[in-house]
């Protein structure tokens, strides 16, 4: 293998990782990578045979067609700059590789793929990014280095064979790999420390919104159900502080009207939030200790912002925000990419009503209007027969519904006029939306208002990261119902086999979505507080070294001003006789290492003129004499000094003045030299 | 002996044999080492090339002792260390020494010849004694023994063993002249000539004082770790199935310091040490494949691979 071919096949490895990082572009199909990687495939076997492939017309025009694709694909296809320059940018690159012919063409094309890089980095929050970016890094240093070995090489031995065989062994690797390194470090470095101006420039909307159901003005009975068994993440919620006893509901909406088959949204008086001055929004009152999280959403394609019952503050990097009387929080639009906030929410205290309570919440109309369903007023009263307060009676109807029925995914039709009536007199069977619906009618049958929410459950707990990871699945209805005056109060009829999850992720699985969280929490959402966070750790962390210091400085000062004298002379006299005794370990440490050391035995001008040939690129080999080396070198002054290096090293003779003489001047002569070299 | 004395001496012995051999100055080199390091020399090569000239010329110019044994198979070892006879005049048995007791020996085409008398040769290389029937007889000083082998030809051949090829100081290879000196020997007058016409430069008694002239050359410490190091390398060596002896290392030392005095210096540096390795090293070593035969070629390419791995000392 020779560098040529060395160069063409890292060149094609470049266009791979440009190609691997378009396919990242949200809006790029696998399909179409595929169909490139095949293509440069199949110019690599030209290339190979060293065949002259495309005429340079034929390049011109095949050129400026994809560039009017290009135009066409922005203008009416992808319409989006991104996605039409991420093709762009991958067509060209793999027709330049029909193209190698002069040394610029493979500079051209990592400069495409650096730029395929940069539109990738822009487009996605995939992890995979990392891989392909460190794959670019190693590689495009690699081919960096080849490159300019084999042009300097030609430059050297115009009209040479070039080497053949393996000429680059395991520790060019290895330095290879190691500058890779230290440069993803570096950039790491820069990474955490340049300052965030919160501006994405290349940001673009997400094509892969979730499509849910179940949090809009009118939600079908059911609709629920068929999310019941889907495992897409919705969001991922980190809890600061100390974890809850009971299960978190993630609020969502509340719905307040059912007409036998729908539930629906009347009361939708809502306003926007207020701030308060450390730029959180107000979500509701709240008292006591508040339960913390930290929420990564999914974009969604609902404008309901989901949060632990009882909202009471939200942080989060949105214009505005909407609150109703409910709790609910609304954003302005449904979110277009992933969003990351923090909510604070009392889930110990129920939720005060300011006001009258809205009719909406005790309206029976569906009842009235169907005699049969009378019925349900009958076993509402039933139920709560024994119960005095109001909160017996809500607590009565949770009793009877958990116990009562049999939780089902699939409730069989069994004859009921609605879902309801199928639920609570026929089948007896249902899910989450049917146990919270019938309670809700039960609860206003028994003269207390209530209300249908619906959100998500606290979900799986994932132990490596520390978080929840909520998915589609735990989509679940529960209800509000207020008693006693005292606030609307959380109650799930839901019995506890509809509050696990559907289907358990592997340990595995958890291990990468916590790798997805790390990634997600600390590169892509990371922020200007970040960079505050870790320079007050860092701040905090050097304090605590400072500060026993500083004590007892202080403690002395104190026991002086006491007038018991000073302690000071002990302590130093302690601190001198320690460093004392370190610096006379360390001298000798260092002496024998220099009597041991081969270079110390070296005479300085032998290793002066060694320092000054290696800054020329002169350097002795592994197994080559001193002699041999001044041979190679070629110069009288080099042979010079190397000899007199030999009778001192080597005879043991001290030189005369006019050898040391002689020494002085070749070095001088060496030195002037290279600066001649130089200008 | 001064050391300028010896420089001056072993310059005279080079001009000799150079008039001799020529376009050869550094296989004179080796010799002279070999010569100076006390040592034995075995020459590997194809005939004609003049093997038994360099012996010849060698011999003749030191004023001493010079025998020639033609080894063949027939020959015994009382043939070349002698044996005792009945005298009938003393009526006693007498020792009649062999052709052994001399200087300068040249064991020409050694490999022609029997273990059995190969290794009546071992004594003597060594310790320089030859013992018959109890009794113990001392050779003359100086003494070297100057062996001669034909690698090619393996009828009727007995290769050395390695005890015996470990006390050879180095095998060298004369190799053909260039073609400009081929020339000039075709030219001039022929080598058998040259030879009768070759003055003794030194005497006996100069080449022993010149032997310990080379043993007070300064070797520095780190120059006997080079050395150790090298050896260490052909006893770990992947391709080398045996490294080199503690003989070796010995011979190495002291022939570098020959070195250092053929080059008129009375210290050694590096280069003497690297410069010998692969004369001396290479026949001592048993390269893991032989299919390659017996040639030193071989072996000395692993000793340059070995020394361009080692590292020098500055």
């Amino acid at each position: 293998m020779n560098l040529t071919v060395y160069t063409i096949i890292l060149t094609y490895a470049m266009a791979v990782i440009g190609i691997a990082a378009a396919s990242l572009v949200e809006g790029i199909s696998p399909a179409f990578a595929a169909l490139l990687g095949a293509a440069a495939a199949a110019s690599l076997a030209l290339n190979l045979r060293g065949r002259r492939t495309l005429p340079k017309w034929l390049w011109n025009v095949l050129a400026a067609l994809i560039l009017l694709l290009f135009l066409a694909d922005y203008a009416a296809i992808s319409k989006s700059l991104l996605v039409s320059a991420s093709r762009f940018l991958a067509i060209l690159t793999v027709l330049k590789l029909f193209d190698l012919k002069k040394n610029r063409d493979h500079l051209i094309t990592y400069c495409l793929v650096f730029f395929q890089m940069l539109a990738a980095a822009a487009s996605t929050v995939s992890i995979s990014f990392i891989v392909i970016l460190g794959l670019f890094v190693v590689g495009g240093i690699w081919a960096m280095i080849i490159f300019n070995i084999r042009r300097d090489w030609h430059i050297a031995n115009p009209q040479a064979q070039e080497p053949g065989g393996m000429i680059f062994g395991a520790r060019f690797l290895g330095f290879v790999i190691a500058a890779a390194f230290s440069t993803i470090a570096l950039t790491f470095v820069f990474f955490f420390l340049m300052p965030r101006a919160g501006l994405g420039f290349l940001e673009r909307k997400s094509a892969n919104t979730l499509k849910t159901t179940g949090f809009s003005d009118i939600v079908d009975l059911g609709d629920l159900g068929a999310l019941k068994t889907d495992p897409t993440v919705v969001m991922r919620v980190g809890i600061a502080g100390r974890m809850p006893a009971r299960l978190i509901h993630f609020r969502g909406a509340q719905l307040d009207h059912y007409d036998g088959r729908t539930w629906s949204r009347r009361v939708k008086l809502s306003y926007p939030a207020g701030k308060d001055r450390s730029g959180r929004f107000f979500a509701g009152p709240g008292e006591g200790q508040l339960l913390e999280q930290e929420i990564v959403l999914e974009p969604l394609d609902t404008d309901v912002l989901f949060a632990a019952s009882n909202p009471v503050y939200i942080d989060g990097k949105f214009q505005s925000m909407r609150v109703d009387q409910s709790g609910s929080l609304y954003l302005p639009s449904p979110p277009y990419s992933r969003l990351e906030y923090r909510a604070w929410s009392d889930i110990t205290h129920p939720r005060p009503e300011y006001g009258q309570i809205p009719d909406e919440y005790k309206d029976l109309g569906f009842l009235d209007a169907d005699p049969e369903a009378q019925r349900i007023r009958e076993l509402a009263a039933r139920v709560t027969e024994e119960a005095r307060t109001e909160r017996g009676r809500a607590v009565a109807i949770e009793g009877f519904l958990k116990t009562s029925f049999a939780y089902s995914l699939n409730p069989a039709h069994t004859g009921g006029k609605t879902p309801i009536d199928d639920f609570l007199f026929y089948g007896k069977q249902g899910y989450c939306e049917h146990y919270a619906s019938a309670m809700v009618i039960m609860l206003r049958a028994a003269n207390v208002p209530s209300r249908l929410v619906t959100g998500f459950l606290q979900g799986d707990w994932n132990g490596f990261g520390n978080y929840f990871v909520v998915r589609q699945e735990h989509a679940h209805s529960w209800v509000e119902a207020y008693v006693d005056g005292a606030g609307w109060e959380t109650f799930d009829p839901t019995p506890g086999q509809g509050l696990q999850s559907y289907t358990a992720p592997s340990a595995f699985w958890m291990y990468m979505d916590m790798i997805r969280w790390r990634w997600n929490r600390n590169v892509v959402h990371f922020t200007f507080n970040d960079q505050v966070r870790i320079a007050v750790a860092i701040d905090r962390y050097l304090h605590s070294l400072y500060d026993p210091l500083r004590k007892i400085y202080l403690r002395e000062k104190i026991h002086r001003a006491a007038g018991r004298g000073s302690r000071a002379l002990p302590i130093a006299v302690a601190a001198a006789a320690i460093f004392i005794v370190l610096a006379v370990a360390a001298s000798i440490i260092l002496r024998r290492r220099k009597t041991t050391g081969r270079q110390a035995r070296t005479p300085a001008f032998y290793a002066e003129m060694t320092r000054i040939l290696r800054r020329r690129g002169m350097e002795r080999g592994q197994g080559e004499t001193p002699l041999e080396f001044a041979r190679r070198v070629g110069r009288a002054e080099v042979t010079e000094i190397t000899s007199a290096h030999e009778a001192e090293r080597y005879a043991g003779a001290s030189l005369g003045e006019p050898e040391l003489e002689k020494v002085r001047n070749g070095l001088a002569a060496l030195r002037k030299d290279k600066r001649a070299d130089e200008r | 002996m001064e050391d300028k004395e010896v420089y001056e001496k072993i310059r005279r012995l080079h001009k000799n044999l150079g008039a001799v051999i020529r376009g050869k100055p550094a296989i004179i080199d080796l010799a002279i080492t070999a010569l100076l390091a006390k040592g034995h020399l075995l020459i590997e090569d194809v005939p004609g090339v003049g093997k038994t000239t360099l012996a010849h010329a060698l011999a003749r110019s030191i004023n001493c002792s010079f025998q020639r044994i033609q080894f063949t198979s027939d020959l015994l070892p009382s043939d070349v260390i002698g044996m005792t006879v009945y005298n009938q005049a003393a009526h006693a048995f007498e020792f009649r020494p062999g052709p052994i007791f001399a200087n300068i020996v040249l064991a020409d085409e050694i490999n022609r010849t029997t273990p059995k008398t190969q290794s009546a040769l071992l004594e003597a290389m060594n310790d320089r004694q030859v013992s018959i029937d109890k009794a113990t007889y001392v050779l003359p000083v100086p003494f070297m023994l100057l062996a001669t082998q034909n690698p090619l030809e393996y009828a009727g051949t007995f290769p050395l063993p390695e005890s015996q090829l470990d006390r050879f100081t180095m095998a060298i290879r004369i190799g053909y002249p260039d073609e400009a000196d081929e020339r000039e020997i075709m030219q001039s007058m022929p080598s058998v000539k040259i030879l009768q016409t070759l003055e003794p430069v030194i005497t006996a008694d100069d080449l022993g004082m010149m032997q310990e002239a080379v043993e007070r050359t300064r070797v520095e410490e780190d120059l006997v770790d080079y050395i150790l190091a090298i050896a260490r390398a052909t006893r770990i060596h992947k391709s080398i199935k045996l490294g080199v002896s503690p003989r070796a290392t010995a011979t190495l030392y002291r022939a570098a310091q020959a070195r250092a005095m053929i080059k008129g210096r009375n210290y050694c540096i590096p280069d003497d040490v690297k410069a010998l390795a692969s004369p001396v090293f290479a026949h001592r070593i048993i390269p893991l494949d032989r299919r390659t035969g017996e040639g030193v070629e071989d072996n000395s390419a692993l000793i340059d691979d070995i020394l361009s791995t080692v590292s020098v000392p500055v």
